[in-house]
């Protein structure tokens, strides 16, 4: 869990093993390494509308693999700004590209203090560490 | 306790993801992934260790005989070098299991069942073995590989001393690969108009697939886990026992069973006959009763999924629900080859209320979602050496 590629630097996680970059005004959001590998060949993403209102740790998308299906949680408080569309015919970006381009959706609007609540990639790395 | 198919170790070496499947340490799929290696299937090839699957030996001059009085198709039609699909059938007309039986010479057949069946398979034909017949669990002693999809024909045959099988389904001979005595089949589970099954000795498996890994390489075959045999065989409409056909369920409500049942008066009685027949007449008769539902193949309409347990209906009204179901890839044709575009689309099959007609619009309602979706024949249909998808219109709105 110690390669910079399972949770890089400069990213914020969830518990729930979402990441979150800041990126020109925007959160990106999308599923850790950690998650791809956990659920396997990834083969639906069920995105949410673009202006759909999130809330902080509310259910955002659904994303179904070969194995099982895993709600994925917002980051943060916002609006969806944008989504993937690329995933819609090829959700496997999320397992070949998780940090890239299998990202899920971009949230605007969202509360900077909430980032309080999530953890650095140590903390992340750490807490992934304990539950093995 | 696992055991380990002869492949075990470069599955391990070639980034297999393993789990324990039936008692076996199997990939479920490879770096690449379940939905690469679908799609590698059906536009190239694909090799499948499935070792793991039971074989059982049965040899003397009562052979035909006592498989007759056990297994549901009528092995009489069959000779040496042909094989059929069938059922062991207990006295209720349920499914202990669905089989492929290979005459390989006159005395000499070969049954292949379900690993997850296979001890129950084994104790039931030890309990009604009959004079005249030998009968041995050859599980461990061959190994079983499969080479499946549009070039398979052509990594296989430069690799063979002898010729392939004639074309024809389910044709077989014996042949040999270097000093490798092998029995070769024109059989598999994946749909494909061209598929290969090798029965070989235990010990010689291994090199024999590396032969086969390494020569399907540059030819785009590549070797495929349990997670696209299970989506390659539902995206052919093909039943997996414990989902389609189940112990507790009649043999008659899977459609696939009529390919394995032979109810002809000529062939005799056989474990099972008079309830076949039962169900078989409640079907004809349309009235249903002892089959009130049976399994029909479910299109998704739209973007979506559906999932084995997810409840089907029709207009409100409650249908069946899925026995199998999942997103299954396609490959785009154009002048009858796949090309370079895939998509992804939800199929499934459903155990639905006996009179539903296919091309019945249905909603498939999984987690918090209503998917349009179509009862449909099939979900794909041979082109030349290809399985080709059927694409199906959008549903009602």
């Amino acid at each position: 869990m110690s390669e910079a590629k399972k949770a890089p630097e400069g990213l914020y996680y969830t518990k729930e093993h979402e990441w979150v970059k800041l990126e020109g005004g925007l959160a990106v959001v999308g599923l850790t390494d950690f998650a791809q590998d956990q659920l396997g060949d990834i083969t639906y993403v069920e995105l949410p509308e673009v202006e759909a209102e999130v809330e902080q740790m509310g259910e955002m998308c659904v994303v179904e693999s070969v194995k099982t299906a895993a709600d994925v949680y917002a980051p943060l408080s916002g609006t969806v700004a944008e989504v993937n569309s690329a995933l819609e015919d090829a959700p496997e970006l999320i397992n070949q590209d998780c940090y890239g381009a299998g990202w899920l959706v971009k949230l605007s609007g969202f509360d900077q203090a909430e980032l309080d609540n999530l953890m650095d990639a140590g903390a992340y790395v750490q807490l992934m560490t304990e539950g093995e | 306790m696992t055991a380990k198919t002869p492949i075990h170790d470069w599955h391990a070496a070639h980034g297999g993801k393993l789990v324990d499947f039936a008692g076996w340490r199997l990939p479920v799929s490879y770096g690449d992934g379940v939905i690469a290696e679908h799609l590698a299937t059906r536009k190239h090839g694909g090799l499948f260790d499935i070792s793991h699957m039971g074989r059982f030996a049965v040899r003397g001059p009562q052979a035909r005989a006592w498989l007759a009085s056990l297994l549901t198709n009528d092995p009489g039609k069959l000779s040496p070098g042909k094989a059929q699909y069938t059922l062991i059938s207990d006295p209720a007309g349920r499914p202990l299991d669905d089989a492929f039986l290979y005459q390989q010479k006159p005395e000499q057949y070969l049954l292949v069942v379900n690993a997850s069946n296979h001890n129950k398979d084994l104790q039931w034909l030890q309990q009604h073995l009959a004079d005249g017949v030998e009968f041995e669990d050859h599980s461990a002693r061959l190994a079983m590989l499969a080479v499946q999809g549009p070039d398979s024909e052509k990594l296989l045959a430069p690799l063979l001393a002898e010729p392939l099988p004639s074309t024809g389904r389910n044709h077989g001979g014996f042949n040999r690969l270097g000093s490798v005595e092998m029995y070769v089949s024109r059989t598999g589970y994946t749909g494909e108009p061209v598929s290969f099954e090798l029965f070989l000795p235990w010990e010689t498996a291994g090199a024999v697939w590396d032969k086969l890994a390494l020569s399907g390489a540059p030819l785009g075959v590549v070797p495929v886990g349990l997670g696209a045999r299970d989506t390659l065989r539902l995206e052919a409409g093909l039943p997996l026992y414990g989902h389609e056909y189940r112990e507790d369920r009649p043999i008659m409500a899977m459609p696939t069973a009529k390919l394995g049942v032979d109810l002809n008066p000529e062939r005799g009685d056989f474990l099972g006959r008079a309830a076949l027949e039962g169900q078989a007449q409640a079907l004809a008769s349309g009235q249903y009763g002892e089959v009130p539902r049976r399994v029909f193949a479910v299109a998704g309409l739209a973007k979506g999924m559906m999932r084995e347990g997810s409840e089907v209906l029709a207009g409100g009204k409650p249908l069946g629900e899925l026995t199998s179901g999942t997103m299954i890839p396609a490959w785009q044709f154009a002048g009858g080859l796949p090309g370079d575009e895939h998509y992804n689309r939800p199929l499934g099959l459903a155990l639905l209320e006996s009179g539903t007609q296919v091309g019945q619009e249905v909603e498939i309602n999984y987690r918090k979602r209503a998917l349009p979706g179509r009862v449909v024949k099939s979900f794909t249909r041979p082109l030349g050496r290809y399985l080709e998808p059927i694409q199906f219109d959008g549903g009602a709105k």
